[in-house]
């Protein structure tokens, strides 16, 4: 779906909308892409106005919907968001910790239209995952895996990587093989919001990292054409950022479940932004013309490095969050760069990851996400 | 790559769906988290993939259409273009289920 570097005059048409539909969920994961702080939460809006959005985001370009969250599945009228967004022709599919997960539901889900569900593993040791998670919920997920290749529905096993569950990753591997999934999804630990205040628990060591490099590539060989293998490993060793979200306001659109539409789903963690709402805003305006998409957009607002850079339209200048979240300052390139000015950010997070990792004791608690206080 | 069974009726693998982009009207196959846009001929076997025909079918199709080109040639073009979208796991060539 590649359209290559969109110059910064002409606005691009996103692919891929982001539903957000709660930020409700039964988990607490330490490296959870929810806001930090939901004090400032509105209300979930309600069906008709996803259907609404669902339409407006057709309209624009969109052609994939992914029904996220927290936890979708704790939405009662969720059968009537599929189906609106299978009425909009959307590709519909949800993203879940399958913890609430039954037969029946899943079942009514995939009449209504879901045409793929991506269930969320922690571990393949149930209380290395408690520990991470706040809860066991190993059996219960391979259970809804078994129901989700009953029903005849694409299977996504995802598992979020970080120091702890590395080593167990070709018992992971082995575990999605089990399970027939169509596709593994390793996704390592973006360090951002919970992940960010987690850092010194999470971040793996480079000879971690190098092992897991090569296990991925022998499983890819060993499973082609039987099980797809997308990894994405953490950009604090890649000496190059990840283009993040395929660059600002490009390809995706997030709606949180309150209904304010963002260029990525941790962009509310940066200041100077007012995000507009889809309760008040039509979703074409907002997309086009409002300043939260348009700020980062296209190449204008570049630093050095980057301007001159010639992987610029590869990376986009990395993650914004990244760069706010490490330097204070939003505007600059995102350290995990090794031309950054502030490369030293990561490299002196690597070095720490290095001692923490070898000594046995971790001398703070890891910090479980707090539950939202809003519903 | 393998001989192929002319036979074959190709099919669109399980849980992949075909939609035309309302912005630049071209087919994409759409699968969970990804989309694959058709290019060129690309668009045109696959459609005929949908239309349940066979590989030899889909190939005199084709040869109605592009009367200057070989049929050796468009068997070739359409093996090659199987082969590469079965890979992918977008399309079943064989008896897989």
């Amino acid at each position: 779906m590649d359209d290559g570097v969109t110059a910064s005059a002409e606005v691009p048409r996103p692919y891929t909308l982001v539903a957000e539909l709660t930020y409700r969920c039964p988990l607490r994961c330490a490296y959870c892409s929810n806001p930090v702080h939901l004090d400032a939460m509105g209300a979930e809006i309600d069906a008709a106005t996803w259907a609404r959005v669902f339409k407006e985001a057709e309209a624009l370009g969109v052609m994939q919907v992914t029904l996220t969250g927290g936890e979708p599945l704790l939405r009662s009228d969720l059968e009537q968001v599929v189906r609106a967004a299978r009425d909009s022709d959307l590709f519909t599919t949800l993203i879940t910790s399958g913890i609430s997960a039954n037969r029946d539901d899943l079942a009514r889900l995939r009449d209504a239209g879901l045409e793929g569900v991506q269930l969320s593993f922690q571990d393949v040791d149930g209380r290395a995952a408690a520990s991470i998670a706040g809860v066991d919920a190993l059996a219960k997920k391979q259970e809804v895996a078994g129901v989700v290749r009953e029903l005849g529905l694409p299977l996504t096993v995802n598992i979020v990587l970080h120091r702890g569950n590395l080593p167990r990753l070709p018992q992971m591997i082995a575990m999605a093989e089990r399970l027939r999934a169509d596709r593994l999804e390793l996704a390592h630990v973006q360090y951002l919001g919970w992940a960010l205040a987690n850092r010194s628990h999470l971040l793996p060591t480079a000879a971690m990292i190098a092992e897991a490099r090569m296990t991925v590539s022998a499983a890819r060989a060993r499973l082609a054409g039987r099980m797809e293998i997308v990894a994405v490993l953490p950009d604090y060793f890649s000496n190059r950022p990840r283009a993040c979200m395929d660059g600002w306001g490009r390809r995706y659109l997030v709606v949180a479940p309150d209904g304010r539409v963002l260029p990525c789903h941790a962009a509310h963690t940066l200041p100077g932004f007012t995000f507009d709402n889809v309760r008040t805003r039509a979703l074409a305006d907002i997309w086009r013309e409002s300043p939260a998409f348009t700020r980062f957009r296209g190449e204008d607002w570049m630093p050095r490095p980057c301007r001159s850079c010639d992987r610029r339209g590869v990376d986009f200048g990395g993650c914004r969050c990244q760069a706010y979240q490490l330097t204070g300052d939003v505007t600059l390139t995102d350290p995990s760069c090794e031309l950054s000015p502030r490369h030293d950010i990561v490299r002196a997070a690597r070095a720490q990851a290095a001692v923490a990792s070898a000594s046995r004791s971790e001398s703070e608690a890891i910090r479980l996400r707090r539950p939202p206080t809003v519903a | 790559m393998t001989e192929i069974d002319v036979a074959s009726r190709p099919r669109l693998a399980r849980g992949v769906r075909l939609r035309r982009d309302r912005i630049t009207g071209k087919l994409f196959l759409l699968r969970p988290e990804q989309g694959f846009e058709l290019q060129g001929s690309a668009s045109e076997v696959v459609r005929l993939c949908k239309a349940k025909l066979s590989i030899a079918e889909i190939v005199d199709r084709l040869a109605e259409t592009y009367r200057d080109v070989t049929r050796p040639r468009i068997v070739e073009d359409v093996a090659r273009l199987l082969a590469e979208m079965s890979g992918r796991g977008l399309i079943v060539v064989g008896d897989e289920p």
